[in-house]
């Protein structure tokens, strides 16, 4: 890298703009870094010049540098005017906004004008960050044409462009009239998916001699998504792989398996085996949330429950709720569930068990039907277990569904998520948008066979059928994944 | 090296798995170890190196390398009793056919038994090669690989995931390794098997006298004459003899006493079957998965797209080069306060609209709701337009004066100093807050905020079109 770039410090680049536009905001999202400065709801929040590099391939390529908002451009225009008039000298932009820097204003009235100027002064370029929200005010032409004085490229940068009261078309057309027609829509919160590998392509069209560096930037960016994708899309296929490997046995008409219990005791015993699948496989749901956040750098307190019972960070509710799996808009199999029907659609999963016995798990179970069926079970299970008394218990399809819905829209939702993002991460109950026709299914039936396969019944190490399994499923998951609906927001 | 429980200490696999198992560990919990060595400026290949000795050294520390140590060990153990039983399995499979108990060898019988098996687990490895993508690797490895990960690991964690043995699996499908270890494994077996058994083939052929025949319920001896013939082309490529008709009849006539050409002629033609049907493709494919693992040893090489590894990269350059703060906050402005309200003559008011969006409509009243007192002036954005406020005022002082804010844009010192500069010539000044009911409650608080840190009464903050023409109007 460093023989192809003429120069080999890092470039650098302030980042200005009228206070509030969300600065630091972006330096968040473009270091991914949730924690670098403050961002508030409140003018003047930052009040320093920060820098932090940006690194391809492990090569500083840029030093952005955060600087406090410009608030007083009109008066400070008037100034450099006034100055200008002053002197009676004809000085050129930079020795201008010098004679402002050597000023006393400049440690008075302008001081904080005075960073954001010496900043831009000292850098290769400046990205003036606009909210797209804000009409086109006489004082943002006024730090345009101060900005402009320091001789240095400046690239508009549209934020907050995807929320409805943006006028981006507005300040595109005004841009333009300032002779400003490179530019970029960038929304920190929600950033578009090519957004990044726009907003440097856009640099290296301002900045010829080190376009390469930057568009080494975009590219790595992008390909860091894109193995940043496909390993989120492999932890959810390793748990969706767990659970549905995962079997407990049940010994029939007593405890679970080894247990002992008598005979009175086998609801007790089913209910037990029910409760414990239930908690251990939401276990590993939350593991691979805690993964999943973790690997998109977010902390755990940014997610909120919204419609779904989902709070700190956790999903709270019990996975064969039907009306949990109704919530993501998953259709439960079989139909008028109520009263009788319930003996039978357990005495159907039993199939040997008598039907009273059934009849009194069905009555414990209080799910009915929709929570019985979610048990299947296979035949040569059930062949054993006519032998040996022994039920086997595993995860019906309906729930792998609800996780996998839910994963992938949890990791849709990161994956578009700006690291300036203040608000809570929200799950929204409905449709989920992931399909599960016969591919994901077909794939996870292999994972059935396979009690052997699941982390919940003993611990994995290098199995390669089961790693073939899980790289297919997530090429699968990663694949039908909805491409960004406002991914071509970024473009001009 | 041919397989992972190569003896050498410091091989690429090892150290892509330590590699692979630190980078697990520090994703999962999130805590970057400390790691002392300066990171080498800009040179990928450089910083593929930086990383795998840091996870070696953190490997060591976190008694990770202890673990991969104890798998490598097992594999080996695994290994040793597997090529043991190989060649076992080989040696016996030889003396099956050339026992003491058989003088008499039927050559296709033990042709076929000798290299029948051997030719449909080639077949069948190859078959899973081609179409299983990256599982496969043959029925030996897979149980090699088998009892390796149910032998009992010493070094295993109490507690906690097991980073080491997520980082196998997974380095393995990332760099399709894993068939090709397996693979070799397989092939490694096969080859002492078959090697054991050629040689002790041509140990009872060098010291034992055998009689070969031919039998037949159903085929016709030209069936024979044929296959004897076909088979033996290519090992005759290579030196070995083919038997000639009259041999062949030797074979098929159990009467017949063979001469020592003849039979010499047979044992020459069952070793080349067996050295070029067996021994030399199992050796081909053996040689070409040692090939394979080598070329991919070069992909062992850490990812630097790899999650964890960019923010890792760009830390630990950063510990040196990170600008920091650069101009550092001194502390709050000062700032200018608006001039108290003081008596001007006359009851005349002004209601000027500054830096609204262009959704607000203005004038704001309809004429009919306005006093003549009260002129309604301009919404005043730019310098100019503030200057020709300010010579009106100066001209013509009102004794109230609203400025109509926008609370949907933040307030900034510029707008706030504008308003000191408006409060001077005027006998009162008060804000109109436009929007408040469509905006979030946070904003308006921002603007209140600010308006009494320069000085304004609370009072004199309206947010209602009834409360500003009150105002207004002196009610």
């Amino acid at each position: 890298m460093s023989k192809s770039s003429p120069v080999s410090r890092p470039l650098r680049i302030a980042v200005v703009g009228h206070t509030n536009t969300g600065k630091t905001s972006l330096l968040r999202t473009l270091t991914r870094n949730p924690e670098f400065g403050k961002v508030s709801a409140n003018p003047s929040t930052t009040r320093h010049v920060e820098g932090t590099s940006l690194s391809a391939g492990g090569e500083l390529v840029v030093d952005l540098y955060d600087t406090p908002g410009l608030e007083d451009a009109i008066a400070l225009l008037d100034l450099l005017d006034r100055q200008a008039a002053g002197s009676g000298s004809r000085l050129d932009g930079p020795a201008r906004i010098q004679r402002f820097l050597d000023s006393s204003e400049a440690h008075s009235r302008f001081e904080q004008e005075a960073k954001v100027l010496r900043q831009t002064l000292h850098s290769d370029a400046a990205i003036y960050v606009i909210d797209a929200r804000d009409p086109v005010l006489a004082k943002y032409r006024d730090e345009l044409q101060i900005l402009a004085s320091c001789a240095v490229p400046v690239l508009p940068l549209l934020n907050f462009v995807r929320d409805s009261r943006s006028n981006e078309q507005v300040w595109r057309e005004a841009l333009a009239r300032l002779g400003l027609h490179v530019l970029v829509s960038f929304d920190t919160v929600a950033p578009a998916r090519d957004g990044e590998t726009i907003l440097y392509e856009r640099l290296a069209t301002l900045l010829d001699q080190r376009g390469i560096s930057l568009r080494a930037l975009a590219e790595e960016h992008a390909r860091e998504a894109g193995q940043r994708r496909l390993t989120a899309s492999t932890l959810v296929a390793e748990m969706l792989v767990d659970v549905a490997a995962c079997r407990v046995r049940v010994k029939d008409g007593g405890g679970i398996a080894g247990m002992g219990l008598g005979r009175g005791g086998a609801p007790d015993a089913l209910q037990r085996a029910l409760d414990d699948i239930n908690a251990r496989v939401r276990l590993r749901e939350q593991e691979c949330v805690d993964a999943l956040l973790g690997l998109y750098r977010f902390r755990r307190d940014d997610v909120t429950p919204g419609n779904l019972p989902f709070s700190d960070g956790r999903w709270r509710d019990d996975l064969f709720d039907p009306a949990t799996l109704t919530a993501m808009g998953i259709t439960v199999g079989g139909g008028a569930a109520a009263g009788a029907a319930a003996g039978l659609g357990v005495d159907l999963m039993l199939g040997g068990a008598t039907l009273g016995t059934a009849a009194a798990i069905g009555a414990v179970l209080g799910g009915g039907v929709q929570t019985a069926r979610r048990f299947g079970r296979r035949l040569s299970d059930g062949l054993r277990g006519t032998v040996t008394g022994e039920r086997t218990l595993r995860i019906d399809d309906s729930v792998l569904q609800l996780l996998a819905a839910r994963q992938v829209q949890l990791l849709e939702v990161l994956a578009a998520r700006g690291h300036a993002a203040v608000d809570r991460i929200v799950m929204h109950e409905g449709d989920s948008r992931l399909r599960w026709e016969g591919r994901l299914s077909t794939l996870l039936n292999r994972a059935r066979h396979h009690p052997d396969w699941s982390k919940l019944n003993r611990p994995q190490g290098w199995n390669p059928d089961r790693q073939q399994l899980i790289d297919q499923l997530a090429g699968h998951l990663s694949k039908s994944t909805p491409e960004d609906p406002a991914g071509g927001l970024g473009d001009s | 090296m041919t397989d992972p429980s190569s003896p050498q200490s410091a091989t690429p696999f090892e150290a892509a798995w330590l590699t692979e198992a630190v980078r697990l560990r520090e994703l999962a919990e999130g805590d970057v170890m400390a790691y002392t060595d300066a990171l080498p400026a800009s040179d990928p290949a450089q910083q593929q190196r930086w990383l795998q000795k840091r996870a070696r050294h953190i490997a060591e520390v976190e008694g990770l390398a202890a673990r991969v140590q104890g798998w490598r060990r097992n594999a080996r153990l695994v290994l040793g009793v597997l090529l043991a039983l190989a060649l076992i399995s080989g040696v016996f499979a030889a003396l099956g056919f050339f026992g003491a108990q058989n003088r008499e060898i039927n050559v296709l019988w033990t042709l076929i038994g000798l290299i029948g098996v051997h030719l449909v687990a080639l077949l069948l490895w190859l078959v899973m090669l081609l179409f299983q993508g990256g599982s496969g690797g043959g029925t030996l490895g897979r149980l090699w690989l088998w009892l390796v990960e149910h032998l009992p690991q010493r070094a295993a964690p109490a507690a906690g995931p097991d980073y080491v043995m997520q980082a196998l699996p997974a380095m393995m499908s990332r760099s399709g390794l894993g068939r090709w270890w397996l693979s070799a494994v397989t092939h490694s077996l096969w080859l002492l098997a078959l090697g054991a058994t050629l040689v002790v083939m041509l140990l009872a052929l060098s010291l034992r006298s055998y009689g070969f025949v031919l039998e037949t319920t159903i085929l016709s001896p030209s069936v024979f004459t044929d296959f004897v013939r076909g088979f033996g082309w290519l090992p005759s490529q290579l030196g070995f003899s083919v038997p000639d008709p009259a041999s062949i009849a030797a074979a098929l006539d159990a009467s017949a006493n063979q001469s020592e050409a003849v039979r010499r002629a047979w044992s020459s033609w069952l070793a080349g079957g067996i050295v070029v049907y067996a021994i030399i493709p199992r050796l081909l494919v053996w040689a070409l998965t040692l090939l394979r693992i080598r070329l991919l040893n070069k992909v062992l090489l850490p990812d630097l797209a790899l999650p964890g590894y960019g923010d890792l990269l760009c830390r630990a350059s950063q510990a040196h080069q990170n600008p920091g703060i650069v101009d550092a906050d001194r502390g709050p402005y000062s700032m200018l306060r608006l001039t108290s309200p003081h008596p001007v003559a006359g009851r005349d008011a002004l209601l000027i609209g500054m830096e609204l969006h262009n959704d607000v409509s203005w004038p704001p009243f309809p004429a009919s709701a306005t006093r003549a007192s009260l002129r309604v002036g301009e919404v005043v954005e730019s310098r100019e337009q503030r200057r020709a406020v300010l010579a009106e005022l100066a001209l013509s002082p009102v004794a109230r004066l609203l400025v109509a804010c926008d609370v949907r844009i933040s307030p900034d010192r510029g707008s706030l100093s504008w308003l000191v500069d408006l409060s001077a010539p005027v006998g009162e000044i008060a804000v109109w807050l436009l929007g408040v009911d469509n905006a979030a409650g946070a904003r308006e608080q921002v603007w209140r905020d600010s308006l009494t840190a320069v000085g304004l009464a609370e009072t004199r903050i309206m947010t209602t079109p009834a409360a500003a023409l009150r105002w207004l109007n002196h009610e």
